[in-house]
């Protein structure tokens, strides 16, 4: 990639083939596409730490295995450590099927990096994501044995933890939703409100499919939900979920994504489904509120009538700028991007292979 | 792609070791008591040991050094390698399970000393449980280990073995 500014944004685009990576000088409005690296690697799991400058991405081959490659100079070179990011200890049988997330900590624990894995499990590095350390705690949950996989894969896929509190806020499918008050020592399930209409008590404790869970700008306590249908709120850390799928044109569908900036703002890409997975009437739209889910409004300016194809749970993303950037990632391998809040979009990268994990950032 | 990748001892570098040739050989290549190969910087490699003129070497390999394994790469794996096709996998006692005797090594012997010189190259091949990759496919002397003992399966001194992905993808 060609030399950068503070202000610009990086866009990290993984695909099922491979990583793209998106470059913008201007403000949004155009954009420079370099890739692939990988090739014929998925690439499920991108990230992009501003505490150290470092690109992260979680690939994955069908014959050679999963691992986390890094890069500190934007894609120029990569580097993976040689005995392996993530091993899981011998006494736990198992062995690392797929990195689903990673997620840089906040500024006041530099280099610490938190990674959701296939098998469900969550890990935890001190070294900018170098090595991963297994989060016991959640590993020997009693509830572990009845996670079951999703569609995709027995994934943790969401990771949380808010600048100057020990909470953490981990999501996977299906097993729902598990919070941890005390830096990952101790986990509890938080699915009151949540439903799981595949199981005979459709309101069970756990085992929920939540696809994706976002933090409010405003307040740590409040996060949005996106589940195997039902788009919900909680405003008490998870303690209870309320459904915000009112207006909707369809309760189902894979990301949700809450402004960085603006408290009550966040962002849904609904899905027809079960026996169908696409974008109601083949439209692709994204759907914003304002209020907390209290009201939505269709965003559409730019976006295809003609596309029948899913966007993936991590598929989608913001920035940091200002307005909010959001980026959108299609099964038929177009990223679509918007400079204004969601108001307008324009295609970014087409003719990729499907894309699983969109992230971008302003850099500094 | 950097990290880890060791050199081992690479098929075609001048020499290899012969029977009655000790010492080391020119790029610090040294090789420990028990077998195992390790790489040291050129800087610190003593000068080689030329054999006396006088004394030919003798024209057998040494009975006590059992031939390596050689280990042969598919190209999407040789860049793990510093690019070669082949590399030489010598088994040192350390590695070999209990209970077998002699030059008697296992293919699981044989991939634990990858691990131990090219990691990188031993996780593409293994995960962490030491089972091989689902896609991934091994013939010893021309054998699918997969219909014979798997990881267990004997390699003789001087054996090839294949590593081949599956046909697959899409």
């Amino acid at each position: 990639m060609s030399t950068t500014s503070a202000g610009d944004v990086l866009v990290l685009i993984g695909t099922r083939k491979g990583l793209w990576m998106a470059h913008s000088s201007d403000g949004r409005q155009s954009w420079k596409v370099e890739g692939p690296h990988f090739l014929m690697r998925e690439v499920a799991s991108v990230a992009y730490d501003g505490r150290s400058k470092r690109i992260l991405v979680g690939t994955m081959n069908e014959h050679w295995g999963p691992t986390v490659m890094w890069s500190d100079d934007l894609g120029a070179t990569w580097h993976e450590t040689p005995e392996g990011p993530i091993r899981f200890p011998e006494d736990t049988g198992a062995a690392l099927a797929r990195v689903w997330q990673i997620a840089p900590d906040t500024a006041d624990r530099p280099g610490v990096v938190w990674a959701g894995v296939e098998p469900t499990s969550l890990w935890r590095s001190e070294d900018g994501g170098e090595t991963f350390d297994l989060v016991r705690a959640l590993w020997d949950h009693p509830h572990r044995a009845e996670w079951g996989p999703g569609y995709g894969g027995a994934a943790g896929h969401t990771v949380l933890a808010p600048p100057r509190r020990d909470d953490v806020v981990v999501a996977m499918s299906a097993g729902g939703v598990y919070v941890s008050e005390d830096g990952a020592h101790n986990w509890a399930p938080h699915n009151r409100g949540i439903s799981a209409y595949f199981f005979p008590d459709p309101y069970p404790e756990f085992g929920q499919c939540v696809h994706k869970v976002a933090r409010d700008a405003g307040d740590p306590d409040r996060l949005y939900a996106q589940n195997h249908h039902g788009v919900y709120r909680s405003d008490d850390g998870g303690q209870q979920w309320v459904s915000i799928a009112e207006g909707l044109p369809s309760d189902f569908g894979f990301p949700v994504l809450a402004s960085p900036r603006h408290p009550g703002t966040a962002w849904v890409v609904p899905l027809v489904a079960d026996r169908e997975r696409v974008p109601p009437g083949g439209r692709l739209r994204v759907h914003r509120t304002r209020d907390a889910g209290e009201t939505w409004q269709e965003l559409g300016v730019g976006l295809p009538d003609d596309c029948w194809n899913a966007v993936l749970r991590d598929a989608a993303c913001v920035d940091a700028g200002d307005p909010t950037g959001l980026y959108v990632g299609t099964r038929d391998g177009v990223v679509y991007a918007s400079a204004d809040d969601g108001d307008t979009w324009q295609v970014l990268a087409e003719h990729l292979p499907d894309v699983l994990s969109v992230r971008a950032a302003v850099l500094s | 792609m950097t990290g880890g990748v060791t050199g081992g001892m690479a098929r075609g570098m001048a020499g290899g070791m012969t029977g009655g040739m000790t010492g080391h050989m020119a790029g610090g290549m040294a090789e420990p008591a028990d077998g195992g190969v390790v790489v040291v910087p050129n800087a610190a490699a003593p000068a080689p040991v030329v054999p006396n003129a006088a004394v030919p070497p003798p024209a057998v390999p040494n009975a006590a050094v059992p031939a390596p394994v050689v280990l042969r790469l598919p190209a999407v794996l040789r860049e793990l390698v510093s690019g070669h096709r082949e590399v030489d996998v010598r088994v040192g006692s350390r590695q070999r399970q209990e209970g077998t005797t002699g030059d008697l090594v296992t293919l699981g012997d044989v991939l634990d000393e990858v691990d131990a010189q090219w990691p990188v190259l031993g996780r593409r091949l293994r995960d962490e449980t030491g089972a091989l990759r689902r896609y991934v496919n091994v013939y010893v002397d021309g054998e699918d280990v997969r219909a014979g003992d798997g990881v267990r399966e004997p390699v003789r001194p001087g054996a090839i073995v294949d590593i081949l992905p599956s046909i697959a993808g899409g």
